[in-house]
């Protein structure tokens, strides 16, 4: 019996603990509200995908807890979900509800982004007219794949344009229309002025004439208007027409000017495709370092120099020119190939003796004549050479004037001047041939030179003066309008 | 209360038990029903208190076949009956006043003082005092074959019915049950039915005896019909002899 | 004996038989049980007596359980999510594994092993020792004796043991990771709080429920019909363990998918 009330007990103080702890932990999940009913009010909103919201879902405003999702049903297409709100907690009606994710794989919840102040606060059972449902991620996935792939296009067509030896031939084409086009507009420009001065001339001419002849005129004129104002009345109608056509006409222009300034605006603003591409900071980035990789093709090209002079000679003793065609190969900026021709109006002088033998009938007696020919043919001769640069030295060697030679170069410091010495054919003449030649540049494309050659043979050695033209591969393509930089800068 | 049992038939599956049985169990009396384990004593004596349903036959109380009664309407009927089980059949989470105190607790509107007192006088009439706070589990065969007793005449039964009461015990013991069955029997004046194996006890305590064999009563008479029948079934039952007509089912 | 390949169905067949007996006879007794719920008479004592002994016999070991099952949970998931730099998921995945899971499994299978055997084996030997039986003479519902109030007090109590368990688990997960692992207390109770609904710990406690009624009724059948001999009994405990268990398990998959 006594073990009976020991139970009774037990059992009574094991259950209220129990329901105790229950209660603790309902009261506190369900913070503050009695078995997880909140006394609250309910608001509706309507979204468009309510995917991840369940019953229970929190409302939040500010990150805290003002309510929780109690209901979620299909209403035309969409999921009106009803919310229930804790008392005391307003909701404006212009506030918004956004589902939004925790996290970026956590649950969804609802953020309430609260509206103006002063706007009514909504009352129970209404709906929060403002919603945004969170982007499907699937979808958010999809679309950046399609942003991707565009891009990805575009840079591939723009790699088209501008990579590989297609696209360099087309930027040099680009160029070369460029070129082409300003030299055009130049030349215009240049008629142009020509066309307008002249016009002034008339002007100046017409504004003389009347001066000198403005009374008469004057009286013509007021003829002419009285004439035309006669004219213009009796074809008012006709007038008006024109001039409605003509203001028709610059309505339409300024509506195709206005068009012009929205799609310009636009690519400014970067809207629309190209505009963005344009606007974008990254593909301004990335265009630069295209154009800047370009540069460096061009640049490469640059660094292989080619430099083409020609170089007329006058020599003083025989009143002749000699002239020297080259084209200097520079790989580097100290070492180049030189190949030339050179056409030598002296050309080659070749001694040939002619032995007559003349039979003398009548005495019967043969008699020898011995016949010096000294023949100098005009002959073009080549250059071959490989030079290598030494800080102010360069020395060269190879085929010079078509036979075996050698030469050395000093430069001047900023490479306008340079004195040659250079020796070749050394079997022809007594002593080998030796030319010395100082040569300056002068406005960057001319040459002046001038030395002597064949110094070692007193007898054909001459002075000369010469006077030259250099183009290297920059100063072509500006010629030929391959390349319209203007910041060009001479390496060396 | 007189029990009439007619042509009472019960199978398991394919083993017949009881083929049969025809019975009278004289009120007042005390009828032994003895056989071989497994002759279909305790099936008999299930089915007169209703733990089990005869395939065929009656089993008439009061003149009410208990048969056909629902198990609702059985708990009337079982309240005039007490069971002494062969285990006596205590419940060991109660002590021995408990365990007496029980059917009082359940199917009288006594006070606890007065159970208290009806339990005391039950105990008395098994000749025990003072063992109400013990437990079963502290009790010896013969105590707890009378705390049995007690609890099963504590609603005072009409029928009183012993399921093998000696078994398990020594002769004195077995004796001191006869004894107080025969005491108890006379005291109450209840209908008694005894299942034995014991031929002396049998022979002591009954007015009536039914011996089964093969699901069937054999014999049905008094103590003097036994010993002077020439059945051979009977007398090689009562020889305590293993050859004859019986044989122990392997 | 020639072998005889008829004999594997037929041993199938017995097998499925026994089963369906099985599964029909519990099912009988628990709507035998419930059904006697509501008939009189009402035994207030006995009730008592089984919520003492399933409830608050049993919430030391369920304490015990759920103290360290809060706190290994605790260690264990902070593993995987400070991979994810996700600490403050700790307080509540384990609040709600708690809750919906390992709550009411755990309490229940706790409570098969001390209570569900319990019964089996002391129903059991009242089986054997004829104490059913006698009950039955004494014009007593054994079924109502017994049956009820046990399966009713495992109903009530296994929800009480759970909210027992749920609150100490995550008393112990706090400490873990306040204590041990550094987490803040505050944040931990607050995310906990957030992310932990009342469903979640009633749907756990009506598990529970479920799970209790299982473990009485499986418990009180095993027992009620167990084999005579000592043998019979300690067999009935084994079994009543074995399917309280595997049920418990079963159950517990369709109540969630039914319920979650």
């Amino acid at each position: 019996m006594n073990k009976g009330i020991s139970t009774n007990a037990r059992v009574g103080i094991f259950v209220a603990v129990v329901l105790l702890l229950l209660f603790w932990i309902t009261f506190k999940i369900s913070s503050g509200t009695i078995f997880g009913r909140i006394q609250g009010y309910t608001l509706t909103a309507e979204f468009d995908n309510a995917q991840g919201l369940n019953t229970k879902t929190g409302v939040f405003i500010a990150g805290i807890k003002v309510g929780y999702v109690e209901d979620i049903k299909l209403a035309d297409d969409k999921a009106l979900v009803t919310l229930r709100i804790i008392p005391g907690v307003k909701i404006e009606d212009n506030a918004k509800a956004v589902i939004r994710t925790k996290g970026l794989l956590g649950e969804k919840y609802i953020e309430i982004v609260p509206g103006k102040q002063q706007a009514a606060a909504l009352k129970p059972g209404e709906q929060i007219i403002f919603t945004e449902s969170p982007p499907d991620l699937e979808e958010l996935m999809n679309k950046l794949n399609g942003i991707a792939s565009d891009v990805k296009s575009v840079t591939q067509s723009l790699n088209d344009v501008f990579g590989g030896s297609k696209g360099e031939k087309n930027m040099r084409g680009m160029f070369d229309n460029l070129n082409r086009t300003i030299t055009h507009m130049d030349r215009l420009i240049t008629s142009t002025n020509k066309n307008l001065n002249r016009t002034f001339d008339s002007v100046n001419t017409f504004a003389q004439a009347l001066k000198e002849q403005g009374p008469d005129i004057l009286t013509n004129l007021a003829q002419i208007s009285g004439e035309l104002h006669a004219i213009i009345a009796e074809n008012k109608q006709s007038v008006n027409r024109t001039m409605e056509n003509i203001n028709q006409a610059s309505e339409r222009l300024d509506k195709t000017l206005a068009n012009l300034e929205v799609i310009t605006g636009n690519l400014k603003e970067g809207k629309g495709a190209i505009g963005k591409l344009l606007s974008d900071k990254k593909t301004e980035q990335q265009v630069t370092k295209a154009i800047s990789g370009l540069s460096s093709m061009v640049g490469g090209t640059s660094r292989f120099r080619t430099i083409i002079s020609y170089r007329g000679e006058y020599q003083f003793a025989y009143h002749n020119v000699k002239s020297y065609l080259d084209l200097r190969l520079q790989p580097t900026w100290d070492k180049y190939y030189l190949l030339g021709i050179v056409d030598d109006p002296g050309g080659y002088s070749s001694t040939s003796t002619t032995y007559t033998t003349v039979k003398n009938v009548n005495t019967g007696t043969v008699q020898q004549t011995e016949t010096v020919n000294n023949n100098i043919s005009n002959q073009l001769k080549i250059n071959a050479e490989i030079a290598k640069r030494i800080s102010y030295f360069t020395f060269r060697g190879g085929v010079i004037e078509s036979s075996g030679g050698i030469g050395v170069d000093i430069n001047a410091p900023n490479d306008k001047a340079q004195l040659s010495v250079e020796m070749f054919n050394f079997n022809e003449k007594p002593y080998p041939e030796l030319k010395a030649m100082l040569s300056i540049s002068i406005l960057r494309y001319f040459l002046l030179s001038g030395g002597m050659t064949d110094i070692a043979n007193r007898d054909v050695r001459t002075w000369f003066m010469g006077v030259g033209l250099k183009f290297d591969d920059q100063d072509l393509k500006s010629i030929f309008g391959l390349a319209a930089s203007t910041t060009y800068v001479n390496t060396k | 209360m007189q029990i009439d049992i007619k042509g009472l038939k019960k199978s398991f599956g394919t083993n017949s038990v009881l083929n049969g049985i025809d019975l009278t169990i004289e009120d007042g009396k005390t009828t032994v029903i003895v056989g071989q384990t497994g002759c279909g004593k305790s099936v008999l004596i299930k089915h007169i208190i209703g733990l089990l349903r005869p395939d065929a036959g009656q089993i008439i109380v009061n003149g009410a076949d208990i048969t056909k009664l629902k198990r609702k309407e059985f708990g009337g009927i079982l309240k005039n009956f007490g069971v002494l089980f062969q285990n006596s059949a205590l419940f060991d989470s109660m002590t021995v006043g408990e365990n007496v105190a029980f059917p009082l607790r359940e199917h009288t509107g006594l006070s606890p003082t007065k159970i208290m007192d009806v339990v005391r006088e039950k105990l008395a009439i098994v000749g025990l005092k003072g063992v109400e706070q013990l437990y079963p589990a502290e009790l010896s065969g013969g105590m707890k074959k009378r705390v049995g007793l007690a609890r099963a005449i504590a609603l005072d039964p009409q029928v009183l019915i012993f399921d093998e009461p000696t078994t398990g015990l020594d002769p004195v013991m077995s004796d001191t049950i006869d004894n107080l069955i025969m005491n108890t029997q006379k005291h109450l004046g209840v209908t008694s039915i005894v299942i034995s194996h014991d031929i002396p006890g049998t022979f002591k305590i009954a007015r009536w005896i039914a011996m089964l064999y093969k699901g069937k009563v054999v014999l049905y008479g008094s103590p003097d019909d036994f010993r002077n029948t020439q059945d051979p079934i009977v007398r090689q039952f009562l020889e305590r002899r293993a050859e004859g007509p019986l044989q122990v089912e392997a | 004996m020639t072998f005889r390949p008829i004999a594997i169905f037929e041993y199938i067949g017995a097998r499925f038989t026994t089963l369906l007996e099985e599964l029909g006879g519990i099912f009988s007794t628990f709507l035998q049980s419930a059904g006697l719920l509501f008939v009189p008479p009402f035994r207030m004592r006995l009730f008592l007596k089984q919520m003492e002994f399933v409830g608050v016999e049993s919430s030391f070991i369920v304490l015990l359980t759920g103290a360290f099952t809060g706190m290994v949970f605790a260690l264990q998931t902070s593993y995987a999510f400070r991979l994810f730099g996700a600490e403050n998921l700790i307080g509540p995945s384990v609040a709600l594994s708690l809750a919906r899971e390992l709550g009411p499994v755990l309490t229940g299978l706790m409570v098969t092993g001390r209570v569900g055997s319990a019964m089996a084996a002391e129903l059991g030997t009242m089986k054997v020792t004829e104490q059913i039986d006698a009950l039955y003479t004494m014009s007593i519902n054994p079924v109502q004796y017994l049956i009820t109030p046990r399966v009713l007090s495992s109903i009530i109590m296994l929800p009480m043991l759970t909210i027992l368990f749920d609150f100490i688990g995550i008393i112990g997960s706090y400490f873990m990771a306040v204590f041990l692992l550094g987490l803040n207390g505050n944040r931990f109770i607050s995310d906990t709080i957030y992310m932990v609904d009342l469903k979640d710990i009633y749907i756990g406690l009506l598990k529970a429920a479920v799970f209790g009624a299982i473990i009485a009724v499986v418990g009180c059948y095993k027992g009620y019909f167990a084999e005579k001999g000592a043998e019979g009994v300690g067999k009935a405990a084994t079994q009543a363990v074995v399917i309280s268990s595997v049920s418990i398990l079963i159950a517990d998959y369709f109540l969630t998918a039914l319920l979650f």
